[in-house]
């Protein structure tokens, strides 16, 4: 469940318990991690964005798989809504937090969009539901005179926005929307839950520390887009 | 002014008034010189990588040093056309010395141009294999993968094969594996594909294929590959392969060592 673990609490998530254990310096403890948090009497529990797992800053991108792939015809519209593993984030609850701990619920994958020689990898999310599920309404509209068959949608992780509700395991991501002109497709971001709380992000130079890279780096990693052009195949 | 310069009653060749004219040209010169350096610099590093246009503004300022000095010495009333041919005798003894140098040089230009590697880049030029810490105008300098240092220069890199090990988003990761012929090869490529979609590592997309490549002398071989992040490439390769041992071992899968079975035919006389 997301939400708050006080100081002295233990929680399971999908079959993972974690604790915040009181002592001289208090202690954040799943399974053989254990991390000292003080300062804090109470750490935040919320779905981690696609960032951090397998490997902070190798990909900044995330790849939905629609399966069974799906043929629009010229024209048509279609809307669906997956259900795709993410990870889970301990935090502190301070205003810019720092993330103590990110761990999956399923082994964290990869792969590349594209040509493996020059195409874009990305964190795959798998679906499935459960512990660490986030729902993401994609919205699929065709321009194109022909009829189009698609099996993934690729976006920057900047664009796949991730909403939760403490005191539940329900997060839902901001709505993609997919037009598809024959030969790329332009996803842009669409509404955003109602009634959902954004999750927390650390700050630019928390994970520019965490990814020992230079400042140059981060800023292309972290740059928001407005829309991400989908040009080598759906 | 018109009479010779005397230094302690030893006559100088030439007057205060050419030697005036001749330290102001040498002084124009030296300005523009500096200025143009300046300039060329200031708009070429816009341009071009940093060490290629510090080097034009270098080259550039000492062209003008020498067109100063040349002009210093005429006004002193030496004949610069002697010193031009004799700087261009000199010129061609260099020029012959320097060829290396110079195709060194133009082959770093080029370098700079096409683009093959870059600092920091992990590659493989001329049979050393490591990461690449600079490339300057003459030479290419290279790390090796067990910390040697290598100065290559720069008309070797040009010219022979350069793999470079992060110009892609993934490689590929093969394996031969041999196992026995006594072991189940479907349930050995189950356990392997297992191994591999456990591996974070390794990509979902390319996917990865296991099949039964070769029956050799003693063991039936599986072909083993899987993509991984170019980074990550030998991590990757390390990590399955490791756990692909493990499992075969966990699983019974035997991985047979070469042998031969010899029969003795004893004769029926002994």
């Amino acid at each position: 469940m997301y939400g708050s673990l006080a100081l002295g609490e233990s929680l399971d998530i999908g079959g993972v318990k974690i604790s915040f254990l009181e002592g001289d310096i208090p202690r954040y403890v799943r399974d053989g991690y254990e991390r000292h948090v003080a300062g804090v009497d109470r750490l935040m529990v919320h779905p981690a964005p696609p960032i951090y797992l397998p490997i902070l800053g190798l990909f900044r991108h995330v790849m939905i798989p629609i399966s069974p792939a799906i043929t629009v015809a010229p024209g048509g519209e279609v809307s669906i809504e997956k259900s795709v593993l993410v990870d889970v984030a301990v935090s502190t609850p301070t205003e810019e937090p720092q993330y103590i701990d990110v761990f999956p619920m399923e082994i964290p994958k990869m792969a590349v969009y594209g040509r493996s020689a020059d195409g874009i990898l990305c964190r795959y999310l798998f679906e499935g539901d459960g512990a660490a599920s986030v729902k993401v309404k994609i919205n699929i509209r065709s321009d194109c005179r022909f009829p189009i068959t698609i099996s993934k949608v690729v976006v920057p992780t900047s664009l796949f926005k991730i909403f939760y509700i403490e005191g539940s395991v329900e997060a839902r991501a901001a709505d993609l929307n997919l037009v598809l002109e024959c030969d790329v497709g332009v996803v842009r971001v669409g509404k955003y839950p109602e009634g959902y709380k954004p999750v927390p992000m650390e700050a630019e130079q928390t994970l520019l520390r965490r990814m020992q890279l230079e400042p140059g780096i981060i800023k292309r990693i972290l740059t928001q887009v407005e829309e991400f052009i989908m040009d080598r195949g759906f | 002014m018109t009479s010779n310069i005397d230094i302690l009653g030893f006559q100088l060749p030439f007057t205060y008034g050419q030697l005036y004219s001749g330290v102001v040209t040498l002084v124009f010169f030296l300005v523009l010189g500096y200025i143009l350096k300046t300039l060329i610099y200031r708009y070429g590093v816009r341009a071009l990588p940093k060490k290629i246009a510090e080097s034009i503004s270098k080259t550039t300022f000492y062209i003008f040093i020498f067109i100063g000095v040349l002009g210093l010495l005429g006004s002193l009333g030496v004949d610069p056309t002697s010193l031009v041919v004799a700087g261009g005798i000199a010129g061609l003894a260099i020029g012959f010395a320097s060829r290396t140098v110079v195709s060194n040089l133009l082959s770093g230009l080029f370098l700079y141009i096409d683009r093959p590697i870059k600092e920091g880049d992990p590659v493989e030029v001329e049979g050393v294999g490591g990461v690449v810490e600079d490339i300057n105008i003459l030479s290419t300098r290279i790390t090796s993968w067990d910390g040697v240092f290598h100065r290559i220069p720069n008309e070797k890199v040009f010219t022979t094969v350069i793999k470079n090990f992060s110009k892609t988003t993934a490689r590929r990761v093969e394996y031969r594996i041999g196992i026995s012929y006594n072991s189940d090869v479907d349930r050995a490529r189950e356990i392997i594909y297992e191994v591999i979609s456990n591996e974070p590592l390794a990509l979902v997309e390319p996917g990865p294929q296991v099949f039964l490549d070769s029956l050799g002398e003693y063991s039936q071989v599986l072909a083993v590959r899987f993509w991984a992040p170019t980074p990550q490439w030998f991590t990757a390769k390390t990590k399955v392969l490791q756990k692909i041992k493990e499992a075969f071992d966990r699983e019974g899968i035997e991985i047979p060592y070469p042998h031969r079975i010899v029969y003795v035919r004893e004769s029926a006389s002994s």
